[in-house]
């Protein structure tokens, strides 16, 4: 696109209403920052439709609306903010309690409110920095992936109003006058600032130890957060699976391994209180504590066990609020990288002592065996107390004729996994969960594993209940393992005389996994973005980037290295010489006139001349005739004319340049022609020097000028 | 004419309020370990960092010319022109607010507007010369926060040829100090043949203007008189300047005088030369005189005293 424009006093082009009135990329970057603001529960319905409703009325004073008009009144502002200000030390002591976010966001908002419809129009940007800081408190409550989409279109919309803003500020108070500025290329600017910002976010080291967010997790219970608490209540840990934050990451040593069917088998559960489960008294009495020493393995079985580690976790923490170490398997020993001390407790499982869990540690189990250790079942195993007695007649009607434990547990799996699976309880009747999910409601696996539980119980065989995480993604890149919230499970344990205790998950896996679909794709597709953003960017930490780096540099020199090994045995060298040849000859080629544009010419001097100019001083400079600093046009005309024995050629040379130069004229195709003729007399002049240059140029003046 | 872009943007009040609200991200991040305020703060320093580089790129690429009309007066203003071109192809230039200084420290400001990707445009402003003499555009500079606001650029013109000649500040000759020595009248051109004097008288020859015909000498004698007529002759000024004396504000208001009788006669449409001690400019009238005259009368030094001591103070000496 090209034009020309004359700006003079006057400008010309489309002005707003009032000049203090916001454009529509701030109007834009405002209304993203309050969507994700309300998206992310950081502020209320009210809070963002008084948001909205002010977003409007500044939209209106643009177009000059009689209700913006209505409400242009700052003093309207002035009493507001004086009524507001109790209200919000009030909402802020109130809210100090439990989060400060979501009363500062609503402080925030009246200041939008009050920016947007009274703002003054020579602080432009504060609109779009009020956005920003909604934008910051809405991080602060959020880890979802979605999250990302506002936070683009923020920097987009944000990066225009910012552009739109400094495109005009030169004309001061009077940018309303300014010709309305084009800012289309502006996109190309918030794409660069999208790319680096992400790849700033991995360079920069992530050293966070998260202590406040640790120390405001320890003051909730940590059953809410994991659903690996001292109990579990039915419904816990389907809240837990709708989360998509990562617990853990895991490196194996053995690529065999399927992790969809990994059962990360964390902490078992024997007491049925009616509507839970908990560990129950006689569990914490039998548990032990040992101690890890910095790097050593250490056993964690009975000192009569003999099993082997066949498998090989290493497993890293990022929820450190868990109050159970998730491990693959039944555990044989376990290694720390400092010291600390663990407790095993009697159902096998591994968990942190008063100091918190270790950030990450290493865990032998055994492989390919599923079960757990083979500890005497104690008699809380058979407890059923509180149960409802629609249980009890379904565990009746369950296989009525069969005695033999393991075929009485296959077919309770066989008859739950015909029933309905979702993550939506709403059916459930509170008063008889378990009851009503027999009758028929959709439930998930709390459910499945519970109702079983209790049915082999019912019948004699002891069971409990364990919690864990079932599966695991497997990072692209890296190969390593990583497990969210979402893969929260819980499943059954029965032990079986001749295998000690032995898992069945009753849960039908087919309706966990997603069916077939039109949109199978999108979905799948989204949850590899939140899968990536869960471990990319909500999970990353200083260990991960220190893998991502190592792994990225192994590869940048297995590729260098293969690459180089292919030039040397496959790829002969003239198949690189020549066309690498031709490639400088065409680089060279396309900048010639850059490269031999100074050629001969004093440094500096031919930028910006015109090029029959650029040749006389070229035709000089050959002649030792320079352009000195600081000679005016006629002083180096009069010097040079003298010097090639053409003055009048020269003189007439020196004053198209003039023409171009300071005349603002470009020289027409007659005066292009004449240049060249002249130049061309005094070339031959210089190689002719016993004929006179100013009678031959003279001779090739052109007819009719003087 | 080069356009040279300071290399790092300095900091503004706003770019300040974005380092803090940075630096409280930061902290945000460590202490909660909440990865998206790492990446808030990622993004922020990377439009930061995006907006460096895209003004960088649009200002370098920018060409500007600054135009100075190559005579004034002292006095009166003078047009500066900046043409600027935005040669990037598709990010916008913005508005600037261009700061001209002169070799004398005058200053003037001149804002073009916001180019989109590929336009070209031209502003001007006024500058009023306070002196005569070589008027130089020594700095032409604008400072932009295009495009977030964060960081300030400093864009200079570089290698600036404008040059003007700025003519003294014509003023009206005193009567007194015109002198009349008729006798050292120069005649540089012939008188034209048109005119009411009374030149030369001949018989009358057919094909000679009838209307010419001296009637009273016919009467008086028998034959027919015919009587060529002549314009007077054009009035010839010479300017004399002075150059004795120390500079100051006496020398300038002869230098002064003399410009303003010259441009007076000129304007009258006589002949004017100017003679100093160091010149002579022959008598000649028009335009092209003018420029001559004023354009030495712009450079015109005083002369060293050993040469200025055997001249007189008269600055003016007309002549017919």
């Amino acid at each position: 696109m090209s034009g020309r424009r004359r700006a003079s006093s006057r400008a010309t082009g489309p002005t707003p209403a009032s000049p203090s009135s916001p454009s529509t990329a701030e109007l834009l970057a405002l209304i993203i920052a309050a969507l994700a603001a309300f998206g992310t529960e950081t502020i209320g319905p009210a809070a963002f439709a008084g948001c909205v409703a002010s977003l409007i009325v500044g939209f209106g004073r643009a177009r000059g609306w009689k209700l913006s008009r209505a409400l242009d009144r700052p003093r309207l502002f002035i009493g507001l903010a004086a009524a507001y200000l109790p209200a919000f030390v009030l909402d802020l002591l109130y809210a100090a309690r439990t989060d400060p976010v979501p009363a500062l966001a609503r402080l925030v908002v009246f200041l939008v409110a009050a920016e947007v419809m009274a703002g003054s129009a020579t602080r432009r940007h504060r609109a779009v920095m009020l956005g920003l800081l909604l934008i910051i408190a809405a991080s602060a409550e959020t880890t979802d992936a979605w999250f990302l989409l506002p936070l683009a279109a923020f920097v987009w919309a944000a990066v225009h109003a910012c552009a739109g803003v400094t495109l005009v500020e030169a004309y001061g108070g009077a940018a309303r006058l300014a010709p309305a500025p084009r800012i289309r290329g502006m996109s190309g600017v918030a794409a660069l600032a999208l790319l680096v910002g992400l790849a700033l976010f991995f360079l920069i080291p992530h050293v966070g130890s998260g202590w406040g967010r640790q120390a405001a997790a320890r003051r909730r219970t940590a059953g809410q957060s994991t659903g690996l608490s001292d109990h579990v209540e039915l419904g816990s840990v389907g809240r837990v699976k709708k989360r998509h934050a990562v617990v853990f990451r895991a490196r194996l040593d053995r690529e065999d391994v399927a992790a969809e069917q990994i059962y990360w088998r964390a902490r078992a559960f024997q007491r049925w209180t009616g509507s839970g489960w908990n560990a129950g008294e006689s569990h914490r009495a039998s548990r032990r504590e040992i101690g890890l020493p910095a790097r050593q393995r250490v056993s964690v079985l009975e000192r009569n066990a003999t099993q082997t580690a066949g498998l090989v976790a290493t497993i890293n923490l990022k929820n450190r609020s868990l109050s159970s170490l998730p491990v693959p398997g039944p555990p044989v020993w376990a290694r720390t990288g400092h010291p600390t001390r663990i407790r095993v407790e009697s159902d096998g499982s591994l968990s942190p002592t008063s100091g918190g869990p270790p950030r990450g540690y290493e865990v032998g189990v055994a492989w390919p065996g599923t079960d757990a250790p083979h500890a005497e079942p104690s008699p809380s195993v058979l407890d059923t107390g509180g149960i409802e007695p629609r249980v009890v007649s379904w565990a009746r009607s369950v296989a009525p004729g069969v005695q033999s434990a393991e075929a009485l547990a296959r077919a309770f799996v066989d008859d739950l996994t015909t029933r309905a699976y979702s993550l939506d309880t709403r059916q459930i009747d509170p008063r008889a969960p378990l009851g009503s999910f027999l009758d028929g409601a959709a439930a998930h696996c709390e459910y499945f594993a519970s109702a079983m539980a209790l049915g082999l119980r019912l019948r004699g065989v002891p069971a409990r209940v364990v919690v864990g995480y079932l599966g695991a993604d497997r990072i692209p890149l890296t190969g390593r393992l990583v497990v969210r919230d979402a893969r929260a499970h819980l499943w059954v344990e029965a032990w079986l005389p001749a295998r000690g205790w032995v898992r069945f998950d009753p849960t039908p896996s087919a309706v966990r996994t997603r069916p077939a679909g039109p949109l199978t794709a999108l979905w799948s597709g989204w949850e590899w973005t939140v899968m990536v953003w869960d471990t990319w960017v909500i999970g990353l930490d200083l260990d991960d980037q220190a893998n991502l780096f190592a792994s990225l540099f192994e590869r940048l020199k297995s590729s260098v290295t293969a690459m180089l090994e292919m030039v040397e045995e496959k790829v002969p060298l003239p198949w690189i010489v020549p066309p690498s040849l031709i490639g400088l000859g065409i680089w060279l080629w396309r900048r010639r006139s850059r490269v031999l544009a100074g050629w001969g010419l004093p440094r500096g001097s031919s930028r910006g001349l015109p090029p029959h100019y650029r040749r006389l001083l070229r035709l000089g400079a050959a002649r030792g005739v320079r352009l000195a600093p600081a000679e005016t046009t006629n002083e180096f005309a009069r010097r040079a004319g003298a010097a090639l024995g053409a003055p009048r050629a020269v003189a007439e040379l020196s004053r198209l340049y003039e023409q171009v130069r300071f005349g603002g004229r470009p020289l027409s195709a007659s005066d292009e022609r004449r240049a060249a003729t002249l130049l061309t007399a005094l070339r031959d002049t210089r190689r002719q020097p016993s004929r006179p240059a100013t009678a031959r140029s003279e001779k090739m003046r052109a007819p009719g000028q003087s | 004419m080069r356009l040279e872009v300071s290399p790092l943007p300095r900091s503004t009040p706003l770019g300040r309020w974005a380092t803090l609200l940075a630096v409280g991200l930061l902290f945000a991040g460590i202490n909660t370990g909440n990865n998206l305020f790492y990446l808030v703060f990622a993004l922020l320093a990377a439009s930061e960092l995006a907006g460096v580089l895209a003004a960088g790129r649009v200002l370098r690429r920018a060409r500007a010319t600054a135009t100075l009309a190559a005579r004034g007066q002292v006095g009166s203003p003078l047009r500066v022109t900046i043409a600027l071109s935005n040669r990037c192809r598709r990010l916008p230039l913005p508005a600037l607010r261009w700061r001209l200084t002169t070799s004398r420290d005058e200053t003037t400001e001149i804002v073009t507007p916001p180019l989109a990707a590929g336009e070209r445009a031209s502003a001007y402003g006024r500058l009023t010369p306070s002196r005569r003499g070589a008027l130089r555009l020594t700095r032409i500079e604008a400072r932009t926060d295009f495009p977030l606001g964060l960081g300030r650029r400093i864009v200079r013109l570089r290698d600036i040829p404008a040059l003007a000649l700025i003519a003294p500040r014509p003023l009206q000759a005193s009567p007194l100090a015109l002198s009349h020595e008729r006798g050292q009248a120069v005649r540089t051109t012939e008188r034209d043949e048109r005119g009411d004097d009374p030149h030369e008288a001949r018989p009358y020859r057919p094909g000679d203007d009838a209307r010419q015909i001296d009637w009273k000498a016919t009467a008086r004698s028998n034959t027919v008189i015919w009587r060529q007529r002549r314009s007077p002759p054009p009035r010839s000024l010479e300017v004399c300047l002075d150059r004795s004396g120390p500079p100051g504000p006496a020398f300038e208001a002869r230098v002064s005088r003399a410009a303003g009788a010259a441009i007076a006669a000129l304007r009258r449409g006589g002949l004017v030369a100017l003679r100093s001690d160091e010149t002579l400019l022959p008598a000649a009238a028009g335009a092209s005189q003018k420029r001559r005259i004023l354009d030495y009368l712009a450079l015109v030094e005083p002369a060293p005293k050993s040469s200025a001591a055997s001249r007189g103070g008269q600055n003016e000496r007309t002549s017919r």
